[in-house]
């Protein structure tokens, strides 16, 4: 005698199945959410040691006297470049990130509102100290992160006359976009660094 | 009658499987969301291991032998057996850090940790007017919550 599936085996097994796929959709929901979260996490503590270690580098290779504060939040760096092989003015802070649809180049401004990326521009130094004529820009934190905050200070200690100084910054980076809820929000990579530099000293 | 349908043994086994496939899942997320935490722990604790660094430099290089070795290894007892500490303001940039005999933490953002930085100094070798400074930012105990550097301090 032939015999089918009962409606119960029926129903069993459909039920199982849903299960089965379920699961397998929700491991892969959440293992596409992780990865973006890992993402954006790394670009997050990216952009920090990219700022630290720019500061650092440009920091052990100058005198106290080239390196002045515009406000709290952009830092000038004078000094020779050994990529450029000529000296050069080298900009770091707080940036309003525009791109030019015709020349399609990123425009990066260190003055106005709307400033939340951490960008350097590098300027010729001419001979009267004077920066001048712009060699290239680019930003230090990736486009899927915004600075929040960015100070610096440049504190001379007794003794140190012109030889040597200290700068001490402070910043905080944001994984971009809208947070749709307070736990989007919370949940949003966030990383405040603070540290310090030795200017004129080879470390 | 013949016999139909999944042994016991056969659904224990399938819910066994769908099981570990849910932990394996769990488990996978975790060790990510661990490792990406230690990442950026990390990146703060070398940033305040780079001040006290920057700190201690522009100390040496700013005082003659004599009142290093007065401030640190006397005054601070950075030579001692549980070092000196590293006091920096982390809301007044413009402040002066200085050391200190007792741990000093700072707690950065929406971290919780509170980081701490220790330096021990010694003359090495002794008479040579160099000073080997070994520095630790730890942010709990043990080993692996703690990263560690060692550099020369000589004129």
């Amino acid at each position: 005698m032939r015999r089918g599936f009962t409606l119960v085996e029926l129903l069993v097994a459909v039920g199982l199945f849903l299960l089965a796929i379920t699961v397998a959709i929700s491991a892969t929901i959440g293992a596409n959410n992780l990865i973006a979260r890992a993402e954006a996490r790394a670009a997050v503590v990216e952009g920090a040691r990219t700022l630290t270690d720019q500061v650092r580098r440009l920091a052990a290779n100058a005198k106290p006297g080239d390196i002045v504060l515009e406000g709290n939040e952009v830092i000038v760096f004078r000094g020779f470049s050994p990529d450029q092989a000529a000296n050069v003015c080298t900009y770091i802070g707080l940036a309003r990130y525009s791109f030019d649809e015709q020349l399609g180049t990123e425009n990066f401004e260190f003055t106005g509102d709307g400033r939340d990326t951490l960008a350097a521009k590098t300027y010729k130094l001419l001979e009267n100290n004077v920066c001048s004529e712009l060699i290239y820009q680019g930003r230090l934190t990736e486009p899927g992160v915004e600075a929040l905050a960015l100070e610096f200070s440049k504190i001379v200690p007794a003794g140190c006359g012109n030889s040597c100084a200290f700068i001490r910054y402070k910043f905080t980076l944001r994984e971009s976009g809208i947070a749709q809820s307070a736990e989007t929000e919370r949940r949003r990579a966030t990383l405040e660094i603070i540290s310090s530099a030795a200017i004129g000293l080879e470390l | 009658m013949k016999k139909a349908g999944f042994s016991l043994l056969e659904v224990l086994f399938s819910v066994a499987f769908l099981i570990l496939v849910g932990l394996a899942v769990i488990a996978l997320n975790v060790a990510s969301l661990r490792l990406i935490t230690s990442s950026e722990t990390k990146t703060t604790a070398y940033a305040l291991n780079d001040e006290a660094i920057s700190y201690l430099a522009v100390l040496f290089h700013t005082k003659s032998i004599a009142e290093f070795e007065t401030l640190v290894l006397g005054e601070k007892d950075c030579d001692g057996p549980s070092g000196c500490y590293l006091r920096c303001s982390v809301t007044q940039l413009n402040q002066e850090c200085s050391l200190e005999q007792m741990p000093d933490t700072v707690q950065l953002g929406r971290s919780r940790l509170s980081f701490v930085r220790q330096l021990r100094v010694s003359e090495t070798p002794a008479g040579s007017d160099k000073y080997l400074v070994h520095t630790s930012v730890s942010w709990g105990s043990g080993i692996n919550r703690e990263i560690q550097a060692s550099y020369f301090l000589e004129k």
